[in-house]
C-alpha cells in the first residue's frame, strides 16, 4: 500500500449517498462493509446516518398514521375472486370458440370433447357460484327508476305534498378546510314551488391550518358564502330545485355523452345496505359542470341518502358531499299556505340564520340574546316547542320576534297572551283557516296521526298482514290473556310504541333547535339567569328523551328479542366513547341523529310494510339503537352540566309536570 | 398467422412454468395468492396517489386482473411484485391524466386520517411533541416532488431500488437521487 492510498483510506468519509445506500441495504458487498467499519469510528458520519434514519422513521410514522389500518373493504376479496372467475370463464370460452373455428388444432393434445365438458362444467359451477355468492348485477337505470318510483309513491301518499329535506353538505377544496352547512329544502310538488334555506353546520370537522395541527373551527352562523357557489353548481346542472333526488341525478346522467359508470354495494354508517352509482363524465366539461357524481341509494326502501359531486376546476379539485339528515313528505296545509311566500315563517332551522349577524351594538346583542332565551323559554313552558310551528326569529332590525302558525284560534289567543308580558316583541301568530284545517284533517290519516298508523297493524281486514303483525300476534298469543283481549292489547301496544317514538322525535327536534341556535360563545355572554333558563330547557328535553326512550326500550325488548339477531342485539357497536369527544352541541346533534334513527326503525317496523328479511335486521338495529340514544343523552347531559354550570343557581325545570307525549 | 383470442403455449411466473393441463385453475389460484400477498401494499400505494379509497380499491383489483390476463397471454413475469406496482403506478398516472375528477389526498383528509388513529401514548407532552414533529413531516411531504414522493412511497412499501426503478421506468441512480433529495427535505424540516 502506497502512502497516498493509505492516507486516502484513513481520511475517507462515505458520502451522503453512500450512507443512504447503506441504510437502505443497497451498498452491496463492497460498500457496505467499509461504511459499517467507518461508522464505528466516525461520530460525524454516525450522526449523518442517524439523521437519515430519523427522517425515514418520521416519514414512515406520518405515512403509517395516515394509511395504516386503511385496508380494502371486506367484500373486496370476494368481488375480486368473482371478477377473476368471470375473466377466467371468458378466456376459456374464447379459447373453446377459437378451437371450434379450427378444430384440427388441439394444442396440448386434449380431446375436444373433454375440454368442452370441463368448460361447461366450469361455466355451470361458476354460474351457480355467482348466483349464491356474488352481488346480483343491477343497472344504474334500474336503481334510479326504482328510486324514482319509491319517491313518487311516498309523495303520492299525501295530499298536496311538500317534500321537506334537511341535507348536510360538506365542501372540500384542494388545500382548504372542509366546510359544512345544512341545506333545508321544501318542494311543493303540486304547485311546482320550492324554497331553500341554509345554515352553517354547528360542528365542523377539524381542519389543518397553516399554524399547526389540531385547530378546531369555531361554529359560525349565517349563510356560508360557498353555499351560493354550490347553488350555482346545482343550477348549472339543473339540480337546484331538488339537490338529492333520483330524477335530478338521472337528468344529469342522461346529459353526459360518454359516461363511465360503476355500481357498488356499500354499507351506510348505520349499517344499512346501500348501492352506490358512480358516474364519471369522460368528456371535457365547462366550469361548474359536475364531472363525477356518486349517488347512494338505500337498498331497504330505494331512498337516496347521499350524493357526492366533483366539479370541474382548472386547477385542483372541488367536491361536495350531500348527506340527507331527514326526509319527510308533509301536507302543504300542515305547513301553512304562506310558507312559500313568507320564507321566515315556518323555517325551523333557517329562520335564525340570515339576520343574526346584522350589526347590533355589543350590549344590545347580549340583551337581544337574553330576550331570545326568555322567549324560547316561554315557548318551552307553553309546550309550543314540541311540534308546533311557532318560532322565535330575528326580525328586520335583528330583534327577536315570535312568528308562527297554530291550529286553532284558542291556541293563538293563549300564546299571544303568554307573550304579552314582553312589550315591544312583535308576536305574529296565525291560526290555520277552515280550509287549511280541512286539508289537515284529510291528511291526518296519512302523515299526521301515528295512532292510526299503528292501529292499522291490528286491522283484521288487511289483505296482506305485515310480518310484524304476525310476530305480534304470535307474541301476544303466548301471553296469559283471554283470546278476545289479545287484539286490543296488541293495538294498544303498537299505538303506545309509536306515540313514544313520536314524542322522542319532537324532543329531539326541540333539542336540536337549541343546539343550533345557542353556541358556547352565546352562553358565555349570558347572565346566570338566562343560562339557567337555557339549561332547564335543554335538560327537560334530555330527561324527556331518557324517559321516553327508556320506556320504549322496556316495552320493545321482550317483544323483539326473539325476533332480533341475538348476537347483534347484545353486542352494541362501540361507535365512540360515551362522554369524551365533542362539546354539548355536537353531543346534542348526536342525540338527535340517534333519535331519528330509532324513530325511523320504529316506524318502519310498526307502521311500514317491513319485509321478513328486513324485519330481523331492523329489530336488531332497533334494540341496538335505543340504548345508544340513552347513552348519547347521558353524554349530552354531562357536557351540558360542565358547559353552563352556574354556581349557586338552582335549575328551573319548566316542563317538570309536562307529559312526555304531547 | 392465426388471429383470435390469445392463449399462451406456456405460462411462466418467475421461473415456474404452470402445468399446461391444469393451468386454468392453477393460474387463477396463483393470481389469487398474489392478490392476497400484495393487495394491501398496492392499495396503500394507490390510495396515496389517488386519495380516494373507492378508486384505489377498484384499481387494485384491476391490477391483479391485468396480471391474470398478461400471464394468460403467455407473457413471462419475472418479478411479480415489481410488475404489479408498475401496473398500479401506470394505471394511477393515467387516471390522474383524465379531466380533474380525482381528488388528491389533501391536507385536511390526511389530517383526518391521522386523527382517526388513536395515539397509544397517554403522555400529553410527548404527544404534543410528536404531533408537532408530524406536522413538520407532513409539511415536508408537501414539498416533495411527485417523483420523490413515489420513490419514498414505493420504498416504504418494501421495494428495493432496482424494483422502484423498474416501476417508475427510471435508472437506479435516479432513484437514489430522488430518495436522497426526499430524505434531505424531510430531515431538514424535522431538524431545523
Amino acid at each position: 500500500m502506497t502512502k497516498r492510498t493509505w492516507w486516502a483510506r484513513k481520511h475517507w468519509h462515505p458520502s451522503e449517498r453512500d450512507l443512504l445506500l447503506y441504510v437502505n441495504g443497497e451498498g452491496g458487498s463492497k460498500l457496505a462493509p467499509s461504511v459499517r467499519d467507518h461508522l464505528e469510528g466516525c461520530w460525524s458520519c454516525s450522526m449523518k446516518r442517524d439523521r437519515i434514519t430519523g427522517a425515514i422513521s418520521a416519514f414512515m410514522r406520518a405515512r403509517e398514521a395516515g394509511l395504516d389500518g386503511e385496508g380494502l373493504s371486506e367484500g373486496a376479496g370476494r368481488r375480486f375472486e368473482s371478477k377473476l372467475r368471470r375473466r377466467a370463464e371468458k378466456a376459456e370460452r374464447e379459447h373453446i370458440a377459437s378451437k371450434r373455428e379450427n378444430p384440427s388444432r388441439s394444442r396440448h393434445g386434449v380431446p375436444l370433447q373433454a375440454a368442452l365438458a370441463v368448460s361447461l362444467f366450469a361455466v355451470t359451477a361458476a354460474l351457480v357460484w355467482l348466483r349464491f355468492s356474488s352481488v346480483p348485477s343491477v343497472s344504474a337505470r334500474e336503481i334510479l327508476s326504482r328510486a324514482e318510483r319509491a319517491e313518487s309513491m311516498r309523495i303520492g301518499a299525501v295530499n298536496a305534498p311538500v317534500v321537506h329535506q334537511l341535507l348536510h353538505v360538506t365542501r372540500r377544496v384542494n388545500g382548504l378546510y372542509p366546510e359544512s352547512a345544512y341545506l333545508e329544502t321544501w318542494r311543493d310538488t303540486l304547485n311546482n314551488r320550492w324554497k331553500q334555506e341554509t345554515k352553517e353546520a354547528v360542528a365542523v370537522a377539524g381542519g389543518f391550518n397553516s399554524k399547526g395541527l389540531g385547530s378546531r373551527r369555531r361554529s359560525r352562523e349565517g349563510d356560508p358564502r360557498w353555499v351560493a357557489e354550490l347553488e350555482e353548481v346545482l343550477k348549472s346542472n339543473n339540480m337546484h330545485q331538488n339537490p338529492m333526488s333520483a330524477s335530478a341525478f338521472a337528468g344529469w346522467r342522461s346529459r353526459l355523452k360518454t359516461p363511465v359508470e360503476s355500481i357498488t354495494e356499500t354499507l351506510l354508517e348505520n349499517g344499512d345496505k346501500a348501492l352506490t352509482i358512480a358516474t364519471t363524465a369522460a368528456e371535457t366539461l365547462p366550469k361548474n359542470a359536475i364531472t363525477k357524481a356518486e349517488f347512494v341509494v338505500r337498498r331497504q326502501d330505494w331512498h337516496p341518502v347521499e350524493q357526492r359531486l366533483s366539479v370541474s376546476e382548472p386547477v385542483g379539485f372541488r367536491s361536495y358531499e350531500i348527506r340527507e339528515t331527514s326526509f319527510e313528505v308533509v301536507a302543504l296545509g300542515s305547513l301553512g299556505a304562506s310558507i312559500f311566500e313568507q320564507p321566515v315563517l315556518p323555517a325551523p332551522l333557517a329562520l335564525q340564520s340570515s339576520s343574526l349577524d346584522r350589526p347590533l351594538a355589543a350590549e344590545s346583542q347580549t340583551d337581544a340574546l337574553e330576550l331570545e332565551i326568555a322567549l324560547f323559554h316561554r315557548l318551552h313552558q307553553a309546550g309550543a316547542c314540541l311540534g308546533e310551528e311557532v318560532r322565535v326569529v330575528r326580525g328586520a332590525s335583528a330583534k327577536p320576534e315570535v312568528r308562527g302558525i297554530v291550529e286553532s284560534l284558542e291556541r293563538k289567543q293563549e300564546l299571544t297572551r303568554l307573550f304579552a308580558e314582553f312589550p315591544g316583541v312583535p308576536v305574529v301568530i296565525q291560526a290555520v283557516s277552515g280550509e287549511e284545517k280541512a286539508v289537515l284533517a284529510a291528511n291526518s290519516g296519512t302523515s299526521e296521526a301515528p295512532a292510526a298508523d299503528a292501529a292499522s297493524i291490528g286491522t283484521e281486514g288487511d289483505s296482506e298482514p305485515s310480518p310484524m303483525k304476525n310476530h305480534l300476534v304470535a307474541h301476544f298469543a303466548r301471553l296469559d290473556l283471554p283470546a278476545e283481549a289479545r287484539r286490543p292489547r296488541m293495538v294498544e301496544f303498537s299505538n303506545q310504541v309509536i306515540s313514544l317514538s313520536q314524542s322522542a322525535h319532537l324532543h329531539g327536534w326541540a333539542l336540536r333547535r337549541l343546539a343550533e341556535r345557542f353556541n358556547d360563545v352565546h352562553l358565555e355572554k349570558l347572565s346566570p339567569q338566562a343560562v339557567a333558563r337555557f339549561r332547564s330547557m335543554a335538560n327537560d328535553h334530555l330527561r324527556a328523551l331518557s324517559s321516553v326512550v327508556g320506556r320504549c326500550d322496556e316495552m320493545l325488548r321482550p317483544v323483539l328479542a326473539s325476533l332480533a339477531n341475538a348476537e347483534n342485539a347484545e353486542n352494541r357497536p362501540a361507535e365512540f366513547p360515551a362522554t369524551e369527544a365533542g362539546n354539548w352541541q355536537s353531543r346534542s346533534m348526536r342525540v338527535f341523529e340517534s333519535v331519528m334513527k330509532a324513530d325511523r326503525l320504529i316506524h318502519s317496523l310498526f307502521a311500514g310494510t317491513e319485509a321478513t328479511a328486513n324485519l330481523q335486521e331492523s329489530s336488531s338495529a332497533l334494540l341496538v339503537s335505543l340504548p345508544l340514544v340513552l347513552e348519547d343523552t347521558r353524554a349530552a347531559e354531562s357536557k351540558l352540566s360542565v358547559l353552563v354550570s352556574v354556581p349557586g343557581q338552582p335549575v328551573i325545570s319548566a316542563q317538570s309536570n309536562q307529559q312526555p307525549t304531547p | 398467422m392465426r388471429s383470435g383470442p390469445k392463449q399462451a403455449l406456456a405460462i411462466f411466473l418467475g421461473s415456474q412454468e404452470l402445468h399446461p393441463e391444469r393451468r386454468g385453475t392453477e393460474l387463477e389460484g396463483k393470481v389469487s395468492e398474489l392478490f392476497l400477498s400484495f393487495k394491501l401494499p398496492v392499495y396503500r400505494y394507490l390510495l396515496g396517489l389517488l386519495g380516494n379509497r373507492d378508486d384505489a380499491e377498484e384499481m387494485t383489483q384491476e391490477v391483479f386482473l391485468s396480471l391474470y390476463s398478461t400471464l394468460q397471454s403467455g407473457t413471462r413475469i419475472d418479478n411479480a411484485r415489481a410488475w404489479v406496482f408498475r401496473v398500479a403506478h401506470n394505471l394511477a398516472v393515467n387516471h390522474q391524466k383524465r379531466p380533474r375528477i380525482v381528488e388528491a389526498l389533501d391536507e385536511a383528509e390526511w389530517w383526518r386520517l391521522c386523527q382517526e388513529r388513536s395515539d397509544p401514548a397517554g403522555d400529553s407532552e410527548q404527544r404534543l411533541l410528536r404531533e408537532e414533529k408530524r406536522t413538520r413531516v407532513i409539511k415536508a411531504m408537501e414539498c416533495l416532488s411527485p417523483q420523490e414522493r413515489h420513490c419514498l412511497d414505493l420504498r416504504a412499501e418494501g421495494l428495493c431500488f432496482r424494483e422502484i426503478a423498474d416501476v417508475l421506468s427510471i435508472r437506479i441512480s435516479t432513484v437514489e437521487t430522488f430518495l436522497d433529495r426526499g430524505i434531505r427535505k424531510i430531515a431538514k424540516e424535522i431538524n431545523d
